[in-house]
């Protein structure tokens, strides 16, 4: 029993106090069903905070976290986790233009494509693939970001950190909710869900969510809307608790979406300027997702077992205009059938107090995916891209005679099988001495990746010179790649605490970062194997062929990459608990960073390569504050300078210059005003003004491109009566002209434009 | 012993398709499918005084004994410093006959297929050779260069 008024002391006294402090104060609730509307976020700690690794409260750990709540994330239209990078210090998720993927930095660390550096868990169920981290967010009690290698508990892809989002159970809150958004580039945002406790012991929630958009970017090839987009998702969840000691907890969910394409804008490095968005190949994506998580508490007197059960199906095809520009280049179609099945069992130590407290875990996941992905070469594209190559070397004999193809167009098909599984065992100990507290962890990590590749191509040619008749010609590369790495990921801490006023603490962590393969670049490895191949048929053979002589393996395999994260920082509260401030220092060091390079020439993919070392140094602080009754002040600031210390790429050495996509300034101010029971005319009236700022961000190597700082200004207006609530919203109203990302394809540069001004109204209803 | 399994090539290229029927399991050069190869050097004259030696080149010589042609598929050969490809060039109808210890070869006004067809610019004139289990050596003119080869046979796996 005193355990039980303790954890809910600590919880409630840490949503008080929250790093984003809640808007709202519980001991003014006389309302009761405002109470629960906004006691939800409160009491929904409690629940929360059993984390599966993790402690209740992560400002007592030795660890760098910001953590948004229930009433912050919705105030604040976070909807993505892009959104909500904003947000967090040292946290850069920029608008990548699809939802194929995200691309998420932290301290330096990150990732574009393949494999993410930071791991995303929703209800403790890990989502291995990138390709589902852009889902839909609603209903969200609280989502969390750790900053800095997490490997040791959590293993694999999350050498940057890992983000924990918990939604909403129907356990801790119970009743209706249903909003209807509105804004400009007719976007509609419709959710409702509904919360249900028949019994002590089960409860459950049904929801769902449906949105449109016309966007905000056209086509000017065609006037078409660009970056249009609709989908939706649903989530069924049961929770039963048959005892005090046995939790089942099954979440399944669902999700859709349909978009346009890229908002890609050709760059003229002459005059620093962007053309609109222009292209006249179709454009889309296309996403269908399923998961279900089943999560098994089983709490003993002194132990407390967990078992996490995952299954996720993802199916997705993207079509792409790949050069962006009105030429008839060449389209890419890439679709991908995955299926994951993971398994977490954890047991560890209950109780937080205890002088000893650990954790020791399995993880096992195997995870199964089939790829598509045809390249198909068009007029202009089979002329500039593959016969300007061929004829070059062929005129240097014959000047007058070419090599022709019959078709107008052909496919390079590309066909591809990539089974992973892996297996891991962890332990953590934290032992306590005085105000000291101790904490190492170990974790092996075994992981066995394949890829089995078709790549294959058929078309007829044929020489002007010798050749009266076009001549069948086909060309293949069918083979197989695997790996396995063992890991060892320890982690050691020394935290010191001050008591009341927080803790501080020192860490030392390694990271890893699971290598792959380059499927991307399948289709120039096939146009260089075919340009190999066709000569080979006619016996033609180049001394200096410009056709560079390696292996599969070697193009298509990319290292794993490890990290060494040194850092030094505290949880402070001041001032009677009104401020809270959370600061850290780090400085890590990288080994075979994976970069995402473009290829120099007209080349048509991109690759994954590994950089021999960078580093990365900076801090993050964030402060919280309530500055007077119903004003909350919020400010953090994250720098991070990431550099190369040893990286040739063959052409360049880039030793000294700034690692790309990483900016090196994120901030973030935010205000807000409450004020209460406005006579009869409204119960709640919220003021809430933002500000953001990133950059600045270099986007190649070599530095000579890069987005300077920029600021967004945000803000909303919230209004709630009885059940309804009303609220006006704005996002980047300066209408701020930035540059979200950056693209290379065939020589050309492309930046994707940061979405203009957008500003709407939400009316809810919750009973 | 090399002249009769010589010969028993020569016999098996008359039966053309006759793949591993005459397989042997001695050291013999006998390719299955009536293929024998050569590896030597090339040497180009360059008509202004100077030649041109392409070294290693490989010369895959088939027999139709039906038909009583040879063909010479002659491998990534250059015929000048300066020429920035190598080429497969292919000799066919060129007539052979047995003799002695060996075969010889001969044509005239042949027109090679290179790069997919035939190539009139490397007409070959009078072509004439000696072909043994051992040894390979020819000489002719090559379009408007004079070109001899002088090889040695190798075992070589047949395509």
């Amino acid at each position: 029993m005193c355990r039980t008024i303790l954890f809910l002391t600590i919880t409630l006294l840490s949503s008080l106090f929250s790093t984003e402090v809640s808007g709202r104060i519980l001991s003014d609730a006389s309302d009761k069903k405002l109470q629960v509307r906004d006691t939800a976020i409160s009491l929904s700690e409690v629940a929360v905070v059993a984390q599966l690794k993790q402690k209740n409260d992560l400002r007592l750990e030795p660890l760098s976290s910001s953590v948004l709540k229930m009433g912050n994330i919705e105030r604040r239209q976070i909807s993505s986790l892009n959104d909500f990078s904003y947000y967090t210090p040292n946290l850069y998720i920029p608008d990548y233009g699809s939802k194929i993927t995200s691309s998420i930095y932290v301290r330096g660390l990150g990732s574009r494509i393949d494999n993410p550096a930071v791991g995303l868990y929703v209800d403790k169920i890990p989502y291995l693939n990138k390709n589902g981290f852009d889902s839909d967010l609603w209903d969200i009690m609280r989502m969390e970001v750790l900053r800095g290698p997490q490997s040791t508990l959590y293993g694999r892809n999350t050498i940057g950190g890992i983000i924990n989002i918990h939604t909403l159970s129907p356990m801790v809150y119970q009743g209706t909710r249903f909003s209807v958004g509105y804004g400009n580039g007719n976007s509609l945002n419709i959710k409702g869900s509904t919360y249900w406790k028949p019994g002590e012991k089960w409860a459950f929630s049904v929801g769902g969510n449906y949105y449109s958009t016309d966007g905000f970017f056209d086509n000017e090839y065609d006037g078409s809307d660009c970056d249009w987009m609709k989908g939706g998702s649903g989530r069924f969840r049961l929770v039963f608790k048959p005892g005090s000691r046995l939790t089942i907890d099954n979440s399944f969910i669902a999700g859709r979406v349909e978009q346009g394409g890229y908002t890609y804008s050709l760059y003229d490095a002459e005059s620093g300027t962007t053309a609109p968005v222009s292209y006249n190949d179709l454009c889309g994506y296309e996403r269908t997702t399923i998961s279900n998580g089943l999560s098994v508490n089983y709490e003993m007197d002194r132990y407390l077992l967990s078992s996490v059960t995952s299954w996720q199906y993802l199916d997705d095809c993207m079509t792409l205009d790949q050069d962006f520009t009105p030429k008839r280049m060449f389209t890419l179609q890439q679709a991908q059938n995955e299926h994951t099945v993971t398994q977490d069992i954890v047991l560890k130590r209950n109780g937080e107090n205890k002088r000893w407290q650990w954790l020791s875990g399995l993880t096992l996941f195997y995870k199964s995916m089939k790829m598509a992905a045809p390249v198909r070469f068009k007029q202009d594209g089979i002329n500039e891209l593959i016969l300007a190559n061929i004829n070059k070397g062929i005129h240097t004999v014959f000047p007058n005679d070419d090599i022709l193809f019959q078709e107008d167009e052909f496919d390079i098909f590309s066909n591809f099988k990539a089974p992973v599984f892996g297996a891991a065992v962890y332990h953590q100990s934290e032992y306590k001495v005085g105000r000291f507290a101790f904490t190492a962890g170990l974790r092996i990590d075994y992981e066995h990746s394949q890829l089995d590749y078709d790549s294959n191509s058929s078309l007829s040619y044929k020489f002007t010179l010798t050749m009266q008749q076009f001549k069948a010609f086909r060309t293949q590369l069918k083979g197989k790649e695997k790996r396995d790495y063992i890991e060892p990921l320890p982690k050691f801490a020394v935290q010191y605490s001050l008591k009341d006023y927080g803790n501080l603490y020192v860490s030392v962590a390694r990271g890893f970062k699971a290598g792959g393969y380059n499927t991307q670049m399948f289709s120039d490895i096939l146009q260089n194997q075919m340009q190999t191949d066709m000569m080979a048929d006619l016996g033609v053979y180049f001394d200096n062929a410009g056709i560079a002589g390696y292996t599969v393996g070697e193009v298509i395999t990319y290292k794993p990459e490890y990290s060494w994260n040194y850092e030094l920082g505290g949880h402070f509260n001041l001032w009677g608990g009104r401020l809270r401030a959370d600061a850290a220092l780090f400085y890590i060091d990288c080994t075979d960073q994976q970069l995402t390079i473009f290829p120099s020439g007209k080349t048509t993919g991109r690759m994954m390569t590994n950089a021999g070392r960078t580093r990365s140094l900076g801090g993050e602080l964030s402060l919280n504050a309530r500055v007077a009754s119903g004003l909350d002040m919020g400010l953090s600031y994250g720098y991070t300078d990431a550099r190369f210390v040893k990286y040739n790429s063959g052409i360049a050495d880039y030793k000294g210059k700034h690692v790309p996509y990483v900016p090196k300034n994120t901030l973030s101010a935010t205000a807000n005003y409450t004020l209460y029971k406005l006579g009869n005319f409204l119960d709640k009236l919220s003021f809430r003004a933002g500000y953001n700022g990133v950059g600045e961000i270099y986007w190649n190597e070599a530095n000579d491109m890069k987005q300077k700082f920029y600021s967004l200004v945000n803000g909303s207006v919230y209004a709630q009566k009885g059940l309804f609530s009303l609220e006006f919203w704005g996002k980047n109203l300066t209408g701020t002209d930035y540059n979200a990302f950056y693209f290379v394809s065939v020589g050309n540069t492309f930046f994707s434009k940061g979405k203009p001004a957008q500003y709407g109204v939400t009316l809810s209803v919750e009973f | 012993m090399k002249l009769k399994l010589f010969f028993r090539m020569l016999l098996c290229s008359m039966a053309l398709l006759s793949f591993a029927a005459c397989s042997d399991d001695d050291d013999s050069l006998f390719i299955e499918d009536g293929i024998i190869a050569y590896v030597g050097d090339v040497v180009v004259d360059q008509n202004d005084g100077t030649t041109y030696t392409d070294k290693d080149v490989k010369i895959e010589l088939t027999f139709d004994a039906v038909a009583n042609t040879a063909e010479m598929l002659v491998k990534q050969v250059k015929f000048a410093e300066k020429m920035p490809i190598r080429l497969d060039m292919t000799v066919k109808g060129i007539d052979f006959t047995i003799a002695g210890s060996g075969i010889t070869i001969a044509g005239n006004n042949i027109v090679p297929e290179a790069m997919g067809g035939p190539f009139p610019m490397y007409t070959i004139i009078n072509l004439s050779g000696k072909v043994t289990d051992s040894d390979f050596s020819f000489s002719m003119k090559c379009g408007e260069f004079p070109v001899t080869f002088t090889g040695k046979a190798v075992l070589t796996s047949a395509k």
